[in-house]
């Protein structure tokens, strides 16, 4: 692992923790679609080596960041708030590891409400 | 073709196009399955047969220790969002390279929870009509609703909408112009 694989995966960590700790956020969803985890977890199975799901999707293009989340909220704060302030805490914290680069983000919320409440309903 | 249904030898639709109708709101027998009380009792089975389907998944999931796989818990947090997302409902952002949204899945949850919560009621169809993908754009909610016989059903449905309502303002940025509820049928006893 090279360092700047580090550093990313140290950011992406970062990134976690400050969303998690995000007012009104419940959890993180996996950013891979479902055939992606499927084959990555398939490959890890076939050659032993450990794999565990990505759910803060961070690249750097062309030198600008760009992260991509999926989350789901408690419903205890209206949903859109948490959405923009989970992109404020975010595009902070990408400011800081790579300065006047403006940092491209998606954050889509795909549940409102505790697991177990709102989101085991959905059908 | 798929064999009827046991028990819906009636109607002779399959539990297949009702959990289709169920999922997605829509079916080209809608008329038919709204009206029929042998659909809409299997309709009713079948949202008790997910609840319960999901329970023994995440029991089986804990007693398999998914720390060990956490892929495995990522396929089945996907498959589950995936094929219930539906559309994408636009958020307003503050900066302009953020893309912010919610999905259709996550906001009629939302919808079914805030209606299942008043008593007296179970929501069944739930559906958004409208373009949701425009910001602004007027939508409307059309609603099923199975009522527990003795409900007064005009405050019942006063109940429903303000519920609903509510929890829309709350937690989208959609412009709800109407919530239409319909009462398909009545129980005896709390669905």
């Amino acid at each position: 692992m090279n360092n700047r694989t580090q550093d990313l995966t140290g950011l992406e960590q970062t990134v976690r923790q400050a969303v998690l700790s995000t007012d009104g956020v419940d959890r993180l969803y996996p950013a891979d679609p479902t055939w992606r985890a499927a084959l990555k977890g398939g490959l890890a199975l076939a050659t032993g080596q450990q794999t565990t799901p990505q759910d803060v999707d961070l690249k750097v293009q062309a030198q600008a960041p760009t992260v991509r989340l999926r989350i789901g909220v408690t419903g205890t704060i209206p949903a859109p708030a948490v959405a923009r302030t989970v992109s404020a805490v975010v595009r902070q914290h990408l400011l800081e590891a790579f300065p006047g680069q403006e940092p491209q983000l998606t954050v889509q919320i795909c549940a409102i409400g505790k697991d177990g409440q709102q989101q085991e309903t959905a059908m | 073709m798929t064999a009827p249904t046991p028990g819906h030898d009636d109607c002779g639709r399959t539990l297949e196009q009702l959990s289709d109708y169920l999922q997605t709101g829509a079916s080209d027998d809608q008329d038919h399955i709204e009206h029929c009380p042998q659909c809409q009792a299997g309709l009713a089975a079948l949202r008790r047969l997910d609840t319960l389907t999901k329970a023994l998944i995440e029991d089986d999931v804990k007693r398999a220790n998914p720390a060990d796989e956490p892929w495995f818990r990522s396929i089945l947090d996907n498959l589950r969002l995936e094929t219930r997302s539906g559309r994408t409902l636009p958020l307003t952002a503050n900066n302009p390279n953020d893309a912010l949204s919610e999905t259709e899945g996550s906001v009629i949850a939302l919808i079914r929870a805030a209606g299942d919560a008043v008593s007296g009621s179970t929501i069944g169809r739930c559906r958004i009509d409208g373009d949701l993908t425009v910001p602004g754009a007027p939508v409307r909610v059309d609603l099923n609703v199975t009522a527990v016989w003795g409900t007064s059903l005009y405050g019942l449905a006063d109940e429903l909408r303000k519920a609903v309502a509510d929890a829309l303002a709350a937690h989208t940025e959609l412009n709800v112009t109407a919530i239409n509820i319909t009462v398909t049928d009545l129980a005896t006893e709390q669905p």
